[in-house]
């Protein structure tokens, strides 16, 4: 049990000290193994607790997502499509923000280049887990509203997390330090709802 | 089988050497294989290609290393074969390492070279090198491979020869993809995109299908994921090349989607908004998550019916929205 809980631990430690380095980084970072040793971490250490490196960015996005599709998660039946979508985009929109997870999108784009088999599992635990987790709330939300229909929930989900990505590694690439406050992020937010459940086209136009 | 046909074509060399046009009758040779090959007895020609020949300390430490110059300890060549193609000629210890790659692979070869010293080289065909000297190592390969005869052994040797040349100059590898990345990604854009005034003319839905569709057939083509993979991953190192391909590749592409997003809405027929953010999303919708699986590695590309699809799809939401999904929970509950 104490054992247990030491490898907890030193999990959470790890993974603390790393994304505090990722989150400096950002798009600078385009390697784990300099990451790793930037935040003063042993290599064996990681691989004794992790088992890999590659292990270590596969924990680390699954970490980051499960607090992102909480919201996706909680069927209260007061709460609105709307509002639902917008806490979850919010959520998102934060991580993407604020959070070392384009460092780890980054990383795994230039692993990927190389071969080595780690953009699977992590576009499996990554965006892949959020479409899916998306589409599974449309759905429940169709059945719930018996009315709502949704011709293709997959692709309605695919489509807003698009939007709420809008033009990510384009704005990183450029400025490696843009920050932009929390406001602005929610105001994206809400536009990227209202796109997807209003469209572009003027009404009466349509 | 290439190796006889190649075997064979040696033997009749020195028979071949006749002129163009001429076909070359070998022995044994099935008639239909039988060819025409030029006056250096090659069955096609080619014009001397220009190589990027890099020299460069090792990646890991070797015994004989101590004997060679600092950063010259070994010696390979890239050629650029189609914009997005490259041939890597690396003799190793225990092979020669003739490939092809994207540049996203290739850029990686070339890091290398930057930090050695990195040639432009054209090759001399059909060259007046030869063998007899023997011992064949990388600096006596590359000098055969460029169609020099070599009088050295060491590839620090090699680059002082071929720098001493008159033509051969010096690649700076910044400027020299910069200026690769913008004109591959400004010719792959334009064509792609076309005329967008005659877009002008249809109905708004028609008018997105089709931009959606020729923009959706360059994001998804194999040579633009190539270029975005290396826009993203060296983005750190090569910032200015990656700048020109997103100049040059999403931003003309959003500007072309803006375009039509103004003149709809100067005809009334779509709400005001900020129109870069929302020619912008038009672009990250028709990208979605099937290009993060694309250029990850775990989804094959899609065929022409399903971007077809996609991009349908994706209109149909852009214009109208998803129909239904938000603001009428409350009337629905009232009618249960």
């Amino acid at each position: 049990m104490r054992t247990s809980v030491a490898m907890n631990g030193s999990r959470n430690l790890i993974i603390e000290k790393v994304a505090a380095i990722l989150c400096e980084e950002r798009a600078k970072a385009t390697n784990i193994e300099s990451v790793v040793a930037k935040a003063g971490v042993d290599r064996d250490e990681v691989n004794a607790t992790f088992g890999s490196m590659q292990a270590l960015i596969l924990e680390m996005v699954s970490d980051l997502f499960e607090s992102v599709i909480e919201p996706l998660e909680d069927h209260a039946a007061d709460r609105t499509v709307r509002d639902v979508l917008i806490e979850f985009g919010n959520r998102l929109a934060k991580s993407y923000s604020v959070s070392h997870l384009i460092a780890l999108y980054r990383i795994v784009l230039t692993e990927a280049t190389r071969h080595s088999g780690i953009g699977r599992e992590f576009f499996d635990r990554g965006p892949g887990k959020l479409g899916m987790c998306l589409t599974e709330y449309l759905e429940f939300a169709a059945r719930q509203f018996n009315q709502l229909q949704i011709s293709n929930p997959r692709i309605v989900a695919d489509n807003f997390l698009s939007l709420l990505g809008d033009n990510l590694e384009l704005s990183d690439a450029m400025t490696a330090s843009r920050t932009s406050s929390a406001k602005d992020h929610s105001v994206a937010v809400v536009e990227a709802v209202e796109l997807l459940c209003r469209g572009i086209v003027a009404k009466g136009k349509r | 089988m290439m190796a006889l046909v190649r075997k064979m074509l040696m033997r009749a060399r020195p028979a071949s050497r006749r002129g163009l046009d001429e076909k070359s009758h070998l022995a044994g040779f099935p008639n239909e294989l039988a060819m025409e090959v030029d006056h250096d007895g090659s069955p096609v020609s080619k014009r001397p290609s220009e190589w990027l020949v890099c020299f460069v300390p090792g990646l890991k430490k070797q015994w004989w290393h101590r004997f060679t110059h600092p950063k010259h300890k070994h010696v390979f060549a890239l050629k650029m074969v189609e914009d997005d193609q490259w041939v890597l000629f690396e003799p190793w210890w225990t092979r020669i390492m003739v490939t092809t790659l994207g540049i996203d692979e290739a850029v990686k070869f070339l890091r290398w070279g930057a930090v050695g010293s990195i040639l432009r080289v054209t090759e001399r065909i059909p060259g007046n090198g030869n063998q007899w000297r023997g011992w064949s190592n990388c600096s006596v390969l590359t000098s055969l491979m460029l169609g020099r005869s070599y009088w050295t052994w060491t590839p620090h040797g090699l680059y002082e020869r071929l720098a001493a040349e008159d033509g051969v100059a010096p690649v700076e590898l910044d400027s020299f993809l910069k200026e690769k990345l913008s004109s591959m990604t400004r010719r792959i854009t334009e064509e792609a995109l076309g005329d967008i005034t005659t877009l002008k003319h249809l109905s708004p839905e028609a008018a997105f299908v089709e931009l959606g569709r020729r923009i959706s057939q360059m994001i998804f083509s194999s040579k633009y994921l190539s270029l975005y993979r290396f826009a993203i991953s060296e983005a750190p190192r090569f910032p200015d090349a990656a700048k020109a391909f997103f100049d040059q590749g999403p931003r003309l592409a959003a500007s072309s989607v803006r375009v039509l997003i103004s003149h709809f809405f100067a005809r009334e027929q779509f709400q005001d908004c900020d129109q870069e953010r929302s020619a912008r999303a038009f672009l990250s919708m028709l990208r979605g998550n099937r290009h993060l699986g694309i250029v990850m590695g775990c989804t094959s590309d899609p065929d022409e019916s399903d971007l077809e699809l996609r991009t349908k799809s994706v209109v149909d939401i852009f214009l109208r929205g998803a129909e239904n999904l938000c603001g009428c929970e409350a009337e629905i509950r009232e009618c249960c």
